[in-house]
């Protein structure tokens, strides 16, 4: 590191000593200032700053004592250090009257140049350390400055992001809360599409020719259709806005009751097999009924044409987490599929083969994750799908 | 004859459910409140509803939740508050399975729910399950 130059202050009314003085100091590298006189050089520290004043006391005018006493009231030079420069022996009494002017030190006329540049360079020394650690004083502190200038910024973007996600999160909630008030309401005159186009297959089939049957057939068929749309939506849009409460729930009483229950999943037209005993998993009952009846529901569905739905459940407990298997015998399905099936309104077959909304599996998903769970499936086109759904273990 | 009032604003809701009722055979009379304010009026004889040789009280009240003024749920708070109609059989009709209406239903005393429209089915196992209930 290069080390500022620093200056040196030469107090002598003899030219032939300053020049001396200069040509002996030369070689520290410094600024060299002179003064011919005490009044010179109080004059010269008013705007500079020096690392050692060298001063001669036997001076017309000021002396050296007297130039140094005024240079120890004033508070900008009071810390300088003073070399006196004398042509006398040193009496005792000038060296107290010297030190306690302030010297810091002696150097007898005629002055060994080896010790004046030694002395001189120890306070050169002093003056670069001192300003070296001025220096780092000043960029550590503007350092500081900058970093809680750097902090302040950051928290106020941070309390931009935190009120812009709250807004966010309020029109999400609010878009969420409209979808759902939609749905609800085109549920209504829904119904009354569908009960009138029923009264009239009841009342007026003998009336209508089989063309306007069939037309009243369709009428009642698409408005259930888009009946059960509107009711996955809806589902889907409650599960995203509920809170549950999680607790422990027994998977095998609740997979009996549910096979048990819903219309389709009994024998014959159905064989559904529990292997062993299901364990208790952490959940919310009637999300996991939701979860568990649209994987049946599914495994039910997409098998080949006449084909008895087998299914098998069964569990892998672990300490922390319960694995569902649901194995089906199904068509399977392609494994450039397998990804997407989860996504809202995806259908990876044609409304005719197999009829859905494209939903039923986005809410597993929705409902698995609500529940701290997650839900994936393997698959063999042709053979058949293994769903899974892990849950964690109370 | 035992009456029974229907709380539904919907003027197709009425008509499919009084089909239904007539289909399931059920022969009570049904008179009708077209909103909640209407439903409560009725129940506590109020205004044109004092004459209850004209307007006796229910039975059995079916009801709608989403309901102009009052809501279906304040209705049933309303009648689960007092006593005089502590005989009264509430049943919720609901637009869907999930609503968590359902809930709130059995919490505040609803006796049976409905998904709607209700079948015909469904109206003959309610009627049984009354009569069971009450003989």
């Amino acid at each position: 590191m290069i080390e500022p130059r620093v200056n040196i202050l030469m107090v002598d009314d003899e030219p032939a000593n300053l020049i001396a003085l200069e040509a002996t100091l030369e070689e520290l590298g410094q600024n060299l200032i002179r003064a011919k006189s005490g009044t010179e050089a109080l004059r010269q520290l008013l705007d500079k700053d020096f690392a050692v004043i060298l001063l001669d006391i036997q001076m017309p005018g000021l002396s050296g004592i007297e130039t140094a006493a005024a240079i120890r009231e004033r508070e900008r030079s009071r810390h300088i250090p003073i070399i006196f420069l004398t042509g006398m022996d040193k009496t005792q009494e000038a060296m107290f009257e010297g030190y306690s002017a302030g010297a810091v030190d002696y150097l007898l006329k005629p002055i060994q140049t080896n010790v004046l540049i030694a002395k001189v360079g120890v306070f050169i020394e002093l003056a670069q350390a001192r300003q070296r650690l001025h220096q780092e004083v000043e960029e550590r502190t503007k350092t500081a400055v900058e970093i809680s200038m750097l902090n302040q910024a950051l928290e106020d973007k941070n309390r931009e992001l935190e009120s812009r996600t709250a807004e966010l999160q309020d029109t999400v909630q609010e878009l969420e809360r409209y979808s759902y008030s939609i749905s609800h309401d085109m549920r209504a005159p829904l119904r009354a599409m569908k009960g009138y186009a029923d009264v009239l297959i009841e009342e007026a089939a003998t009336t209508l020719n089989d063309e306007h049957r069939g037309f009243l057939q369709k009428i009642s068929s698409a408005s259930q259709r888009l009946d059960r749309l509107i009711e996955d939506v809806l589902s889907y849009s409650l599960l995203s806005r509920s809170k549950f409460n999680l607790k422990s729930v027994d998977a095998d009483e609740l997979l009996r009751e549910i096979i048990e229950q819903y219309p389709g999943f009994q024998p014959p037209e159905v064989d559904i097999r529990i292997e062993g005993k299901l364990p208790v998993v952490w959940a919310n009952e009637a999300t996991l009924t939701q979860c568990i009846s649209n994987l049946l529901g599914n495994a039910i569905k997409f098998v080949p044409k006449g084909t008895q739905p087998k299914i098998v459940i069964r569990a892998d407990v672990h300490d922390k987490e319960t694995t569902l298997w649901i194995e089906d015998n199904g068509i399977g399905i392609d494994a450039h599929d397998l990804d997407r099936i989860f996504g809202i309104f995806v259908k990876v077959h044609s409304a005719t083969s197999y009829a859905g909304t494209g939903i039923g599996l986005s809410i597993v998903r929705r409902a698995a994750e609500k529940m701290g769970g997650q839900v994936g499936v393997e698959s063999t086109l042709g053979k058949g799908s293994r769903f899974w759904l892990k849950l964690k273990t109370p | 004859m035992k009456t029974i009032l229907l709380v539904e604003d919907t003027e197709d809701d009425v008509f499919f459910l009084m089909r239904a009722l007539k289909a399931a055979e059920i022969p009570n009379p049904v008179q009708v409140a077209a909103d909640g304010q209407q439903a409560l009026d009725y129940l506590s004889g109020t205004g044109v509803y004092a004459d209850r040789a004209t307007y006796p009280l229910p039975f059995l009240v079916l009801l709608d939740l989403k309901l102009p003024y009052v809501m279906g749920l304040d209705v049933l708070k309303w009648i689960r508050a007092r006593p005089e109609f502590d005989g009264i059989i509430v049943a919720v009709l609901t637009s869907s399975q999930q609503d968590h209406d359902i809930t709130e239903t059995t919490r505040l005393g609803g006796n049976f729910y409905f998904v709607k429209p209700p079948s015909k089915q469904k109206l003959i196992e309610l009627m049984r399950n009354l009569a069971e209930n009450l003989s």
